[in-house]
């Protein structure tokens, strides 16, 4: 088993170094700097001095080595788009937002997600589990900012309701979470649905779970005891690897509901070149990304002891 | 069923004609067809895009004005009899815009799709049949492209080449062919210990016409509905990027674009939001119902 996990690691960590190295190279290697602006052209010695100044002189593995070098420390340099701040400051700024939102989403999608699941697969081929599957296709098909829309469009310009949009403060205010937090969570809760009814069927049909029926437990001890915990194995599988991705925000969600969360850092930092900050997302995302990989399936040998590591 | 061989047919016209027509050989097409028409979503969700696809690539016949006009006095009209869908802000008819942008949509799609198919299917065949050093290498190659955020090499690759339909048709082939290639290269393992394929090789036939007339088209339906179901992906691929501004540029309509630019003019012009809004989700919805018939139709053991 350690062994297995340090392999694992030890891929985890190639992996991290081929995208550091290829986000590296491919943000030097395309025309444009972050140093040439148009309006305002500097001085060739000036240039140099900025270069110096910001590390970016030299051959580009130096660059590279250097860069990795203070970044496995902790210090990802300075965001050019805001030099009076570090990008470890800029990030831990934005970033407590895009988690506020995506708490309580992952919440709303492993709760409802689940209900609406079993409910789909305890009623299996009723009205109600048409319902619940035309949902799930809706949440799975439909992307968010369209969804977003048709909130804002009915609970904001129709009911006046809620806000279309905006955050008030660091935190925002509760009904500013309502709708961003729905249109978030449609996907992943539809996910989790289609999966706990597609196990949960399945399980239903288990050998054990005809014994323990026939030994005359009630319905509900059948469905809580025998068949539930095997049933929602899926589930922590399939939204695991769905939370580094809502915990670093969609893109599409703040736009839509203008929250400045990391988002808007994707676009604004490829357009302005701001090498440092593309470097510190990409890392943060990839990295979340290859942790929660390893735990799905470290987890997934718990819940399931059939299933045994290096096979 | 019975394949059609020469003893077959003579045994069934010896038989009374009522016995007959039962009997009948339906080939491959006719069994998946006749599964397919079964699936009323599937159905339905042909019917919406053939819908789509006429009026949108039929548009310069059918849309009720010219993809450019405007008239300036009719700017932020709600829709009315004259404007099915209302005008835009600078006064362009809302449904001409809407059926180019579903063009547009499709376009892309269908064109990412193509690129991305060329990218993954042969990685996938060669990552397959080679085996050894070469499939190591294309693995972990997928293995970095699916760390590495999509969206952000999307947005890179658009601030670097410019945004614009081409750029937009690259950018997401060339961020989806990952599926494409482990499904081939998974169709691959398994067809490569099937008997006929050991048959052709003792019988001497190339690794290349094995892998192109032999495990190609076993392949086929999994990668048919693998297609098709890539082609909602990249509808919405297309209008997310430019919902963010950085996909398809004015004057060529966009639906995501129009989503996206609606967002400021919402509460007064709710037609703005709600009609391209309706038209992606109306796309993606019937492609997706497609693939899951096709998917019943095509490969009835998986599911």
């Amino acid at each position: 088993m350690l062994r297995y996990i340090l392999g694992r690691i030890a891929g985890l960590a190639f992996v991290l170094f081929a995208v550091s190295v290829i986000t590296f190279t491919l943000m030097r290697s395309v025309p444009g700097g972050p140093f040439d602006l148009g309006e305002q052209p500097v001085s060739a010695s000036t240039q140099r001095a900025l270069e110096e100044k910001y590390g970016l002189g030299g051959p580009i593995w130096e660059q590279y080595l250097r860069y990795m070098g203070n970044a496995l420390q902790g210090d990802f340099g300075v965001p050019f788009q805001a030099p009076n701040l570090t990008v470890t400051e800029l990030i831990m700024d934005a970033w407590p937002v895009t988690v506020a939102i995506g708490i309580p989403t992952i919440l709303v999608a492993y709760i409802f997600g689940t209900i609406l699941g079993v409910i789909a697969a305890v009623k299996q081929n009723s009205v109600l589990d048409y319902v619940v599957s035309f949902f799930a296709t809706l949440g799975l098909v439909v992307p968010s900012f369209v969804i977003a829309i048709w909130l804002i469009l009915i609970f904001s310009v129709q009911l006046k309701w809620l806000p279309a949009g905006g955050w008030t403060g660091d935190f925002g205010r509760p009904q500013e979470y309502i709708l961003p937090v729905i249109a978030y969570s449609l996907t992943p809760t539809a996910l989790v649905a289609r999966y706990t009814r597609a196990s949960l069927v399945e399980t239903l049909r288990a050998d054990y779970v005809r014994t323990a029926r026939a030994k005359g437990l009630a319905e509900r001890f059948v469905l809580l005891r025998h068949a539930g915990r095997n049933a929602l194995i899926p589930c922590v599988t399939v939204l695991l690897p769905e939370i580094p991705n809502i915990l670093t925000g969609s893109i599409f969600i703040e736009a839509a509901f203008r929250i400045p969360g990391l988002g808007r850092f994707f676009v604004t930092s490829t357009f302005t070149r701001d090498y440092p900050m593309i470097m510190a997302l990409v890392l943060l995302i990839a990295t979340l990304w290859g942790i929660t990989y390893l735990l799905t399936d470290i987890l997934y040998t718990f819940l399931d002891p059939r299933i045994r590591f290096g096979n | 069923m019975e394949p059609t061989s020469p003893q077959s047919l003579s045994s069934a016209a010896a038989m009374p004609t009522a016995l007959r027509t039962e009997t009948r050989t339906r080939s491959n097409f006719a069994m998946a067809s006749r599964r397919f028409a079964k699936h009323k979503l599937a159905v339905g969700g042909l019917v919406l895009i053939v819908a789509m696809a006429i009026a949108g690539f039929g548009a310069p016949l059918l849309a009720p004005s010219g993809i450019n006009d405007a008239s300036i006095l009719d700017s932020n009209k709600q829709p009315d009899r004259e404007y099915w869908f209302g005008t835009d802000t600078i006064g362009r008819d809302y449904l001409t815009r809407i059926m180019y942008g579903v063009r547009t949509s499709f376009t892309v799609a269908f064109a990412a799709v193509a690129v991305a198919c060329l990218i993954g299917v042969p990685l996938g065949l060669i990552s397959g049949l080679r085996g050894g050093f070469i499939d190591f290498v294309i693995q972990r190659m997928t293995e970095i492209v699916t760390a590495f955020p999509g969206i952000l090499f999307a947005i890179f690759l658009l601030t670097i080449r410019g945004s614009g339909q081409e750029n937009v048709i690259l950018v997401i082939g060339l961020t989806s062919w990952i599926t494409l290639c482990r499904l081939t290269r998974a169709q691959v393992l398994t067809l490569r210990e099937q008997e006929y394929v050991t048959a052709a090789r003792a019988l001497g036939a190339t690794e290349r016409s094995i892998a192109v007339k032999h495990m190609l088209p076993n392949a086929l339906a999994p990668l048919i509905v693998a297609i098709t179901l890539a082609i909602p992906t990249a509808i919405f691929a297309e209008a997310g990027l430019s919902f963010l501004g950085i996909g398809i540029n004015e004057p060529t309509p966009s639906l995501g674009k129009m989503v996206g630019d609606s967002a400021q003019f919402i509460q007064i012009n709710w037609h703005l939001g709600l009609f391209p809004s309706l038209a992606i989700a109306a796309a993606m919805l019937g492609f997706t119902f497609v693939g899951d018939g096709l998917r019943d139709a095509l490969d009835p053991r998986s599911n």
